[in-house]
């Protein structure tokens, strides 16, 4: 699985548009939604939107690590 | 077209004719076998009410592997969860009843649901309902995690192969199996292994399941079809298996394979007899086994329609080396084809048989005392079925 660093806005969105929801992806999934959510550092609803499809890749990825993460900063923002 | 109902009602008689001592006994009329509301019927009373196979373990050989199946009509999952256990859940979201998985894959993690995203851990646990509560809350009162996991099916699994109770009613598979376990005691709990993609074969076939047992369980046709196999095991060399109410199928007091230089190696601890015995017992009402003293072998019927029928037959060892190493390749490459050789000398009959209930004038035919008790046990176990 791809878990490099998230790329510019623009290629964010294009790789987040040719993945989109593909399960065989997750992990690289996880890492861009993670990566839209920081530029919502200023809106707290779509920052919780893209947090939470990131915590779903990752428990399709099955990462521990990151979906404890993500929960405990979903929990923080009110969406769990 | 006649509906459920009416067929058992259209049937009862014949059904009663079936009921009697093999002697003065009828088969099962020709309704069953030609209609598609007597698939439907016993789809009720015989596979969802009772224990059937549905596969085999090694189709889920590692953690998170899950392979959908069509168990006439009833999407199920079967899986291998991270305890290593095979559980069989329904392959539907419990939210708006969407199929979860099409294909056989192995999940790392969760099971997604690819309608709204809502997750199931591998032991049916809803893990997750994303959006649930409106963009972003992922928790709402109305759906309650604890109460909407995935519905788990009854399931047992015995010699590899995998069995369900649909409707969960049924008495518990040790009980509902108990006298097949007694028949096969000396095999049952040894470790077995299968022989993998090479040991495992298949026929798709023009005729009713019911069909196949009934060819299965009986030793009288094998001197005229199976004229190689009767070259060393005569007619006279076998006995019926019979247990009125759950198997029938027969036995051969001569077993002595030539597999050319070396032997597979025995099961251990074998009783004395199993040297030259061997047996094939119909587990009803869609599973056969076959116990040797150096391997075993599972069949599965998979009922497509009421005139098409898919077996599957998976060959195992009696230790990994003899499953899956080199040095026995080409012994199990031939021990598979002389078993598929066998089990397609039976095709031309279990579809002949299906043409046949195509006459007006065949009323189910008539058994033999002697020779189709096993058969006559099948039939009798199929009308109490069906007449309960």
């Amino acid at each position: 699985m791809d878990r490099s660093s998230p790329p510019s806005e623009a290629a964010l969105d294009a790789e987040l548009t040719r993945l989109h929801g593909n399960p065989d992806h997750a992990a690289r999934l996880t890492v861009l939604h993670e990566a839209a959510a920081e530029l919502f550092r200023g809106d707290t609803g779509a920052r919780r939107f893209q947090l939470t499809h990131a915590w779903v890749f990752a428990l399709v990825d099955g990462d521990e690590a990151r979906i404890a993460a993500l929960e405990e900063e979903l929990h923080a923002l009110g969406g769990l | 077209m006649l509906q459920k109902s009416a067929l058992i009602s259209e049937i009862a008689d014949a059904l009663d004719a079936v009921r009697q001592p093999v002697g003065r006994a009828k088969g099962l009329p020709n309704e069953l076998y030609n209609t598609p509301e007597a698939l439907a019927l016993e789809r009720e009373k015989i596979f969802h009410s009772g224990w059937a196979s549905i596969g085999f373990g090694c189709d889920v050989p590692e953690t998170g592997d899950a392979v959908p199946i069509d168990y006439l009509g009833a999407p199920l999952l079967m899986l291998r969860d991270r305890d290593g256990q095979i559980r069989v859940f329904e392959n539907v979201c419990r939210h708006r009843g969407m199929i979860l998985v099409e294909e056989k894959k192995n999940f790392g993690g969760v099971i997604r649901c690819p309608y709204h995203s809502w997750c199931y851990s591998l032991d049916g646990r809803l893990r997750a309902t994303p959006h649930v509560g409106g963009p972003g809350i992922n928790a709402h009162e109305s759906v309650n995690p604890e109460t909407t996991g995935l519905t788990e099916v009854r399931s047992s699994v015995l010699q590899d192969v995998v069995f369900v109770n649909l409707d969960g009613k049924a008495p518990p598979f040790d009980d509902w199996s108990a006298g097949l376990r007694t028949q096969l005691a000396d095999y049952i709990g040894k470790p077995i292994f299968y022989g993998g993609p090479e040991s495992t074969f298949a026929f798709d076939l023009n005729t009713n399941w019911k069909l196949i047992v009934d060819n299965n369980a009986e030793s009288y046709h094998l001197p005229w079809v199976h004229p190689g196999l009767s070259s060393y095991s005569r007619l006279e060399d076998h006995y019926h298996l019979e247990e009125r109410g759950g198997y029938s199928g027969q036995g051969t007091l001569v077993y002595n394979p030539d597999y050319g230089p070396m032997p597979f190696p025995d099961f251990a601890d074998l009783p004395e007899r199993w040297n030259s015995a061997a047996e094939y017992p119909c587990f009803y009402p869609n599973t056969f086994f076959s116990v040797h003293r150096d391997h075993v072998w599972a069949a599965h019927l998979d009922p497509k329609s009421h005139d098409r029928t898919v077996e599957r037959i998976n060959i195992y060892y009696t230790t990994e080396e003899a499953a899956t190493s080199p040095e026995y390749h080409q012994m199990r490459m031939d021990n598979a084809a002389r078993w598929k050789e066998v089990l397609s000398e039976d095709v031309f009959v279990t579809e002949g048989m299906q043409k046949g209930r195509g006459a007006p004038g065949f009323a189910g035919g008539v058994f033999s005392a002697v020779m189709d008790s096993p058969t006559h046990c099948f039939h009798a176990w199929v009308a109490e079925r069906l007449a309960s």
